[in-house]
């Protein structure tokens, strides 16, 4: 058969399927539903994830690191620590808070003017912040960093508070593994809903298929219009669930906003990647056409196999 | 045409349906095989159309072991026959030009070409401007002519009919069998499996009875 033809016939297959689920509309409507709402939640989930993981990058975003210069260091001293540190690959900016400026800055921020005057000599180190790059954000990174920073010379002490970082880290993968296997049972659900979906359609079309197995069709060609079917459903799942996604999104994005405002961030929900939609329609597909194609082949060698 | 080489059937259930069956059937023949209700008629013409195989024995079709085929070929070798049902075995939420078109959906013919032989065929059962008619519209005798006419729409060397008038009035059957003797003319062989006596009593074809599972002599 030449590529035209084979294309053709595809084409007829294509729009025979979509009158008999015209003609089965209610039928199909409830099915379209089904495995949309099934497939809705892990979309839902992910959805959930990609924006708890903007939250963390957010809270994360800048993380800084205090080095506490020893007070025998000199200015020049101070200003090679400082271009050490900058060069380490990790390091995306370094800034110096001398003792004075830090002193002043103690000094606006307390109120205490008074009582540090009679302080014979400034208590307070020289500070210098390292700010990672974003690269390196991990708790493991950062201890790594940390580590490395400590061992400079002329450096008295080094703080980064990792608890909350590690705490938040291994918070959302909890979260991301949670959400991951219950995505993967709801697909799972979504198949087993297809491939009942066929199974009835097959059995409710029994009469039908024995007599085109005896005129001479052959199991492909009895088998194509029900995996189309199959498909072609689980793709318009697919749409639902996207729009069921989407719709939230949409009523959840004001409220939001009215809320990240009030902590002074500028987060907002993001919608869902092309990619990733693709990819789930892709995988989708895949998967209803490979279930289908089973259990279609399951239900015709019972409806017709040959008895010895 | 068609041989058998000692075939016997025996179903699952311990019942036995043929007894070592041997004989031959020429090309363009028209054959009775007549015999008692239980006789094991069906079963044969199971064998014959790969609904069932033998448990003991071969049949050839067209020097052909049907015991060689599986899958696909099963499929294939089917289209090479026209097999007209008791019981019709129409699609009825299809017309009769869909059902009679069937094999040629099958096939997938060029649909002007499939017009114009599901028009021929139809023309040859005497159904004329009922193609747009549905199975259950029809009488019991015009829906067995839809089953005739996809029977012999894709022009098979071989039809076989299971008890075709055994559902209709003796009127209908003597029309029904008319035209399984005009098919002849047209290089088919035609097997009819019938329990009616009246059938092939004179005229050239021939006549096969069985008893119990058992060929008897001419």
């Amino acid at each position: 058969m030449d590529m035209n033809r084979f294309l053709l016939l595809q084409l007829r297959i294509f729009v025979a399927c979509l009158g008999r689920m015209w003609r089965a509309r209610l039928t199909t409507l409830f099915t379209v539903s089904s495995v949309g709402l099934v497939l809705s939640l892990p979309l839902g989930l992910y959805f959930l994830s990609v924006n708890l993981d903007s939250v963390s990058r957010l809270a994360n975003s800048t993380p800084e690191i205090t080095i506490f210069v020893s007070d025998k260091a000199t200015d020049d001293l101070v200003a090679e620590l400082t271009d050490n540190t900058r060069r380490l690959p990790e390091v995306d900016q370094v800034r110096i808070i001398s003792a004075d400026e830090a002193l002043d800055e103690f000094k606006s921020i307390t109120g205490i003017e008074t009582i540090i005057k009679y302080v014979p000599e400034n208590p307070l180190p020289t500070v210098v912040i390292v700010q990672p790059l974003e690269a390196y954000s991990s708790p493991a990174e950062i201890q790594q960093l940390v580590n490395t920073l400590r061992n400079l010379e002329w450096v008295d002490a080094v703080e980064f508070d990792l608890a909350w970082v590690r705490r938040l880290h291994s918070f959302i993968g909890l979260v991301n593994t949670i959400f991951t296997l219950v995505s993967i049972l709801l697909v799972f659900a979504a198949v087993l809903l297809i491939c009942n979906m066929t199974r009835l359609s097959v059995f409710s079309r029994q009469d039908e298929i024995i007599v085109i197995n005896q005129v001479g069709g052959t199991d492909a060609f009895i088998r194509r219009p029900f995996v189309y079917i199959a498909v072609m459903q689980s793709l318009m799942g697919v749409a639902v669930a996207t729009a069921v996604v989407e719709g939230i999104r949409l009523i959840l994005v004001p409220r939001v906003v009215q809320l990240a405002q009030l902590y002074s961030s500028d987060f907002g929900l993001t919608s869902m990647s092309w990619e990733i939609w693709l990819t789930l329609t892709v995988s989708v597909g895949a998967i209803s056409w490979l279930a289908s194609r089973i259990t279609v082949r399951v239900c015709l060698n019972r409806l017709t196999a040959s008895k010895n | 045409m068609i041989r058998f080489s000692n075939v016997s059937k025996q179903y699952s259930s311990g019942q036995v349906a043929l007894r070592g069956i041997s004989f031959a059937i020429q090309p363009h023949q028209l054959v009775f095989l007549t015999g008692h209700s239980g006789a094991g008629k069906s079963t044969l013409i199971k064998l014959i159309t790969l609904q069932e195989k033998p448990t003991h024995g071969h049949v050839f079709v067209n020097d052909r072991n049907l015991s060689s085929l599986s899958g696909n070929q099963i499929a294939y070798y089917r289209r090479s026959l026209g097999v007209v049902h008791q019981d019709h075995k129409l699609l009825y939420d299809r017309t009769v030009s869909q059902n009679v078109g069937l094999p040629l959906a099958i096939t997938h013919t060029d649909s002007r070409k499939a017009r114009r032989r599901i028009s021929t065929a139809l023309e040859m059962v005497g159904l004329v401007g009922k193609e747009r008619s549905y199975p259950i519209h029809l009488s019991g005798g015009e829906q067995q002519r839809v089953g005739i006419a996809r029977a012999i729409i894709a022009r098979p060397q071989l039809i076989i009919a299971d008890e075709p008038t055994g559902n209709l009035d003796e009127e209908l059957s003597d029309e029904i069998m008319a035209i399984f003797k005009r098919l002849v003319q047209y290089e088919t062989t035609i097997i009819v499996a019938t329990h009616d006596r009246r059938h092939h009593v004179g005229g050239d074809h021939a006549v096969f009875e069985l008893h119990k599972g058992i060929l008897l002599p001419d």
